[in-house]
């Protein structure tokens, strides 16, 4: 695929960031965005770091959206003029991490609050983390392949590949020429999340719990306290952290 | 350095801090390294230890003194100057290792990024190539 060389406006990391933003690119929906959010949330939680968790996500009121797993989390409406603003506003909070969930959809909106408010809030040493969720089916590759097309060098790119079926086929992530080419020029780590059993991902998602809730008996619900399922989403908690240790220079300062 | 010169060295007086914030440095930094925010540590500041700055110079304090590779010419300690300011000797002693160490940082541009380019209409394959 042909290229072709910029002066490159905006580079990441002229120093040490203050502050982290880490959201998930809103595109394709059902990919997986919000099971991934509230794993990562948990992860942050682990490791004892301040963190702020805000929902962008309109399209989903209730259950599916992260506000379902965590309700302390902010629900912002980004589809105004200043929406995306709550990025930098929370900050002055005094946690270090923002933690951000978009929605399907959420594409134009996001790109065109980077192109007028990047270069300020990345001078106020913000550094921005951009998780893209691939599945096997290719739509997911495409909006990944169209926010990188759009996000350039602004920010760092962590990419999920989420088992949506066992066994996996990402064959249009592997082999497709745009993608190894957005692999090439703008380096992003890539983990994967492993293929998660109906019965646990689906009654957690219905009653709104989280892997961790299920995986430290904490959930109430019969289906949720068989054992299977709960040493289950204890594997599934443990090789998603395993996972998220590896690319931890992606999520802290 | 002659006798004369010398003693002319040692009786200057020291400079005064040329920011009111200098004696805080240590402190502010490491709040900042925490987490908090600008208006939280311009906040903590007036509350804990009575000193009234701007945001904008509370800001660049930061940003300045942030700057990877600047030489620490002032004192670690989070106290008064008056209590842990370093004596003439050491700061001029420590004036000379920069210079001698050649430490201030160099400008150097940003190498020119190769842009990712993606054709949206193309269709994917995932056939190896």
């Amino acid at each position: 695929m042909a290229t072709q060389l910029t002066t490159a406006p905006d580079p990441v990391h002229k120093r040490q960031p203050t502050s982290r933003v880490v959201f998930t690119e809103g595109g394709k929906g059902g990919v997986g965005k919000t099971a991934f959010s509230s794993l990562l949330v948990e992860w942050y939680g682990k490791q004892n770091i301040l963190h702020t968790v805000l929902d962008l996500d309109t399209e989903n009121k209730a259950r599916g959206s992260l506000t379902h797993y965590f309700p302390r989390a902010r629900k912002v409406n980004i589809h105004t003029s200043a929406g995306l603003d709550s990025f930098v506003d929370v900050l002055d909070d005094g946690s270090p991490i923002v933690i951000a969930d978009m929605g399907a959809g959420a594409g134009a909106v996001a790109q065109s609050w980077f192109d007028s408010m990047y270069s300020a809030v990345e001078e106020a040493g913000v550094a921005f983390t951009a998780i893209g969720v691939v599945t096997p089916d290719p739509a997911s590759v495409e909006s990944v392949l169209n926010w990188a097309r759009a996000l350039q060098h602004r920010v760092q790119y962590l990419i999920v590949k989420n088992a949506l079926t066992d066994p996996a086929d990402f064959s249009y992530w592997d082999n497709d020429a745009a993608a190894k080419d957005f692999r090439r020029v703008l380096r992003p780590k890539e983990i994967s999340m492993e293929y998660r059993l109906p019965k646990v991902e689906n009654p957690g998602r219905q009653h709104g719990l989280t892997l961790n809730e299920i995986a430290e008996r904490h959930a109430d619900i019969p289906e949720l306290q068989q054992t299977t399922v709960v040493m289950r989403a204890q594997a599934y908690r443990r090789n998603l952290f395993a996972e998220l240790d590896r690319v931890k220079d992606l999520l802290l300062l | 350095m002659n006798e004369t010169l010398q003693q002319i060295f040692d009786s200057a007086p020291a400079d005064r801090p040329r920011s009111r914030l200098e004696p805080y440095r240590e402190l502010i930094l490491r709040w900042r390294r925490q987490g908090r925010t600008y208006h939280r540590i311009r906040q903590l500041l007036k509350d804990r230890c009575g000193l009234e700055v701007a945001y904008v110079t509370l800001y660049r304090f930061i940003q300045r003194r942030s700057r990877p590779g600047k030489l620490d010419l002032e004192p670690e300690q989070s106290s008064p100057p008056s209590i842990s300011r370093r004596s003439r000797e050491e700061i001029a002693a420590l004036r000379e290792a920069a210079r001698a160490s050649n430490h201030k940082p160099v400008f150097t541009p940003e190498e020119p990024k190769e842009l990712f380019v993606y054709d949206p209409d193309r269709p994917l394959t995932n056939k190896p190539t």
